[in-house]
């Protein structure tokens, strides 16, 4: 049965965009702030981790050893953490830069966005000049068997570590949410954020943690869509209409709604290529993120406060 | 707030989303110490607080949110809390329930600095008062006298 596999496809594209959505609702939660650098802060990650992999590791003398059923190895597990510190950082830094002197001067909406915009242009430009047009491969050449599950599933050792990768992750952001002080802080000013300054709560520090962690999250999210399929300078561009429509579908600000709504685009894609040309994918989001905007524009988690 | 000021809004006073410990707990963001001890006060003084401590704040009534609030405002134990119409929006019995509240804290030897349209009621209990008209100060004596006034009372409690 085809439609099983298609299924099982789509939530490993699903977890990977909701890494990127959970990104997404989080800095819009914070800061009423439509972030279309997003999608090209995921493709970043994907390829500072492409430059220390190729690069940096291969110049200080890492083996280029695979783990067996895998399709990488050493190089890869040291590049990813670097590369989702790297777009953290990068994400900061065009927060202090930009965007923060753009809040100060309490600038509307549509310049925060088109600004945003500029900033994924030049993440994308920079993509192009160092590593040109062409669609790329951590580890080219290597041999990507499949393992045969029940319903005829095909799927490779890959794809499995990308849906641990992913809960590991999200885990991880739940904890930090709900157990600690900051991430309490983060939910509490994501909720007022003028009470949560008359609270006392150091809400430029939750804006940098905001952005760290939004960066963090796509930068992981780029490299394992870089494992899975391939890079390519527009991946970023490509991945930021299924990033609003998960996150539109999940209710803005919502971080499990981010991640349902990851899932279900993901599936809705990879399901629609049994009937439709695969270059539709990107449609099938926008029909999704139309079609909750016209029934339920609050989406399915929408809040009952306020 | 780090002189010993807390204040509470009127309006949007509490964090929906959170519990009610989490909200008591964002009131001491910045008290780096153990803030435990006073959490148990301010449990306390708001009993109800403390059995619904799980509860999401989204789920409670008003005059359990005004509650929130104030708790919330007291984790830092100011010596001076401002309130913000605290009675507004809640039914009368209510209102009556969050003055006793606001007695119980002055007591504790926290001032309390109130800001409030149901005049008659807050300078029942008011140690001193203000009345201001178009923002300027045109008033100002202890609550009693200021109910016993008669223009006060014609002009601004109503007859």
């Amino acid at each position: 049965m085809r439609m099983a596999e298609l299924v099982v496809y789509g939530i490993v594209l699903g977890s990977i965009i909701a890494l990127g959505a959970i990104g997404l609702t989080l800095v819009y939660g914070i800061l009423r702030f439509a972030n279309f650098a997003h999608g090209d802060l995921m493709a970043g990650g994907a390829y500072v981790a492409l430059f220390i992999v190729t690069g940096f590791l291969a110049w200080i003398g890492v083996p280029d050893t695979t783990f067996a059923p895998l399709s990488f190895g050493w190089r890869m597990l040291i590049a990813f953490p670097i590369s989702m510190l790297a777009v953290g950082s990068l994400a900061i830094l065009f927060d202090r830069l930009l965007y923060r002197k753009l809040r100060i001067e309490r600038s509307g909406a549509v310049i925060l966005a088109i600004s945003a915009l500029g900033v994924a242009f030049i993440v994308r430009m920079i993509i192009l000049i160092i590593w040109g047009a062409d669609s790329l491969f951590y580890r080219p050449g290597v041999l990507r068997p499949a393992l045969e599950l029940p319903l005829e599933v095909k799927i490779r050792p890959d794809q499995i570590l990308i849906l641990g990768v992913v809960f590991i992750l999200v885990s991880l952001l739940y904890v930090f949410l709900q157990k600690t002080k900051m991430g309490k802080a983060m939910r509490a000013t994501a909720d007022n954020m003028e009470l949560a300054r008359i609270s006392g709560i150091d809400t430029e520090r939750v804006i940098i943690w905001t952005w760290g962690i939004g960066g963090g999250l796509a930068a992981a999210g780029g490299i394992l869509y870089g494992i899975d399929v391939q890079l390519h300078p527009y991946m970023g561009w490509n991945f930021l209409l299924p990033l609003f429509a998960a996150t539109i579908l999940g209710s803005i600000g919502n971080m499990y709604g981010a991640l349902v709504g990851g899932l279900v685009i993901g599936v809705a894609q990879q399901v629609s290529t049994a009937f439709l040309p695969p270059t539709y994918k990107p449609a099938v989001a926008f029909v999704i993120m139309i079609a909750v905007l016209l029934l339920r524009p609050q989406g399915i988690f929408g809040g009952s406060h306020r | 707030m780090r002189k010993g000021i807390s204040y509470v809004p009127q309006v949007d006073n509490v964090f929906p989303s959170l519990t009610i410990q989490e909200n008591l707990q964002m009131g001491a963001f910045i008290r780096n110490d153990d803030y435990g001890r006073r959490l148990e006060e301010v449990y306390t003084l708001f009993p109800i607080l403390r059995e619904r401590e799980k509860q999401k704040v989204a789920r409670l009534s008003g005059g359990q949110r005004q509650m929130v609030a104030m708790g919330r405002a007291l984790m830092l134990d100011p010596q001076i809390l401002l309130l913000d119409e605290p009675s507004a929006g809640l039914a009368p019995v209510l209102v009556s329930t969050i003055f006793e509240k606001i007695k119980e804290i002055n007591a504790t030897g926290v001032a309390i600095v109130i800001v409030e349209q149901n005049a008659r009621e807050a300078l029942k209990m008011a140690d001193y008062g203000y009345v201001l008209a178009m923002g300027r100060n045109v008033l100002e004596d202890s609550g009693e006298a200021l109910l016993a006034d008669g223009e006060v009372a014609r002009l601004y409690l109503g007859g």
